[in-house]
């Protein structure tokens, strides 16, 4: 696949890239280059509720939808809840920062502990502030406009798919767990 | 409580008419008035709730579920007279402290097909019920997880309208500031059930209340109202209010 990845230009700060999971899949974005923006400020605050105001901070660099039932709920359990790395996710990362190259970037993500794994396996350098948070709010908020071929209704229909896999998950662990108790 | 449902849709004639100030709810005037929603699910009690059927001419009859203030605090609030219910029709909602999911269900009844109740409850057995309760309702998103970390969950969850929560936790409105920074949109409202002696059992209930809501506002939690919950729970009060308000003055 085509690295989209761009070595900064000399003067400007690393370039930031945000990890987004989603019910549907793995995607990232990349903050436009240019001035911090005061995410906090009221009166950005108003504007980024327009979808049309936010694209022009961040773009779509990349996004790989999950292709089963199982690889979804696998994603959600590992990357989402435990904080892991796993094959899905690292070969997502790798077909934008491929190994070997110089990797003078940021990547957000939402999760201090996935950042960590990141980190460690991947040597990618991973941030996770409250800077960060206020993109992922936005990222989320828009995300079904965001993303290729997607839709509320598309986006909502995996989330409830998943939940359901993912709690069934749960459920079935702590059932055991309290079954052993009263043997 | 005890008894079984009862003979529902009997030939008395049942009226049924929305409720004055918060739509979704409705009234059902028998010999005294209740609070209702309109079943999602036609036929089917949750928890062994009443419903009541009714018939108009040229419609397809229409059944309700009797909602009980005394056995949830947002049906109490309802009765209780809060001014705005933020639980409205096709909203997007995130439930903290979902139980088993009795009043989940009339919230996805009130949200009704075109919104959606993000249900969150930590504890198995109850979670257990509420994903078998949710396999009816396609609108609810039924999630076992810790309300206290929703980093955990950021891949089942939208932005969403409100938050509605009801956790009995010490440190419930840190766990209401931090699903709100994650969850909630700008200018969205929550409603949090606070029970005071679970906050601090010593406090006299309205400094508790008095200062649960201080905290909320330094994490942007603007409360705009608050009730108590007499005489349906004791010692309870619902707060309500706007995230990260942009309508608000400087």
């Amino acid at each position: 696949p085509i690295s989209l990845f761009r070595l900064p230009s000399p003067k400007m700060t690393q370039p930031l890239y945000l990890l987004l999971e989603t019910a549907s899949g793995f995607s990232l974005f990349q903050k436009e280059e240019g001035e911090e923006i005061a995410l906090l400020e009221k009166e950005v605050q108003k504007a980024m509720q327009d979808v049309s105001r936010f694209r022009k901070c961040v773009k779509l660099i990349g996004f790989s939808p999950f292709t089963s039932a199982d690889e979804s709920v696998e994603n959600c359990v590992k990357v989402g809840k435990d904080g892991e790395l796993t094959e899905t996710l690292k070969a997502f990362l790798l077909t934008y920062f491929p190994e070997g190259k110089k990797r003078k970037l940021q990547l957000g993500v939402a999760d201090p502990a996935l950042g960590k794994s990141i980190q460690d396996n991947l040597a990618i350098p991973c941030v996770a502030n409250e800077t960060v948070n206020e993109y992922f709010r936005l990222l989320r908020q828009h995300a079904a406009k965001l993303l290729p071929h997607m839709d509320a209704g598309a986006l909502q229909q995996a989330q409830l798919g998943l939940a359901h896999g993912f709690s069934r998950t749960l459920v079935q662990e702590n059932a055991h767990r309290s079954s052993n108790m009263i043997i | 409580r005890g008894g079984r449902g009862g003979r529902m849709g009997a030939k008395q004639a049942v009226v049924v008419f929305p409720h004055l100030s918060h739509e979704g709810l409705y009234v059902v005037r028998q010999k005294e008035d209740s609070l209702a929603t309109l079943n999602m699910v036609p036929g089917v009690s949750v928890y062994g709730e009443k419903r009541v059927e009714v018939a108009t001419e040229g419609e397809a009859p229409k059944e309700y579920r009797i909602f009980n203030p005394y056995r949830s605090k947002l049906a109490a609030s309802i009765v209780g007279g809060v001014e705005r219910c933020h639980v409205k029709p096709n909203t997007k909602v995130l439930y903290l402290g979902a139980a088993s999911g009795t009043t989940v269900s009339h919230v996805s009844d009130i949200v009704g097909p075109g919104g959606v109740v993000y249900a969150v409850e930590f504890a198995p057995r109850p979670g257990r019920d509420l994903v078998e309760m949710a396999k009816r309702r396609p609108n609810i998103v039924p999630i076992i997880a810790d309300a206290r970390n929703p980093v955990k969950y950021r891949m089942l969850v939208s932005m969403v309208d409100s938050i509605f929560m009801d956790v009995a936790q010490p440190d419930q409105a840190r766990i209401l500031a931090i699903n709100a920074k994650m969850f909630l949109k700008t200018d969205g409202h929550f409603m949090i059930s606070i029970k005071a002696n679970c906050i601090d059992s010593v406090m006299e209930p309205a400094a508790v209340f008095a200062a649960e809501v201080a905290k909320m506002r330094e994490d942007g939690l603007k409360p705009t109202e608050q009730l108590t919950l007499e005489p349906f729970e004791r010692d309870h009060a619902v707060v309500s209010g706007i995230f990260r308000s942009t309508k608000a003055k400087k």
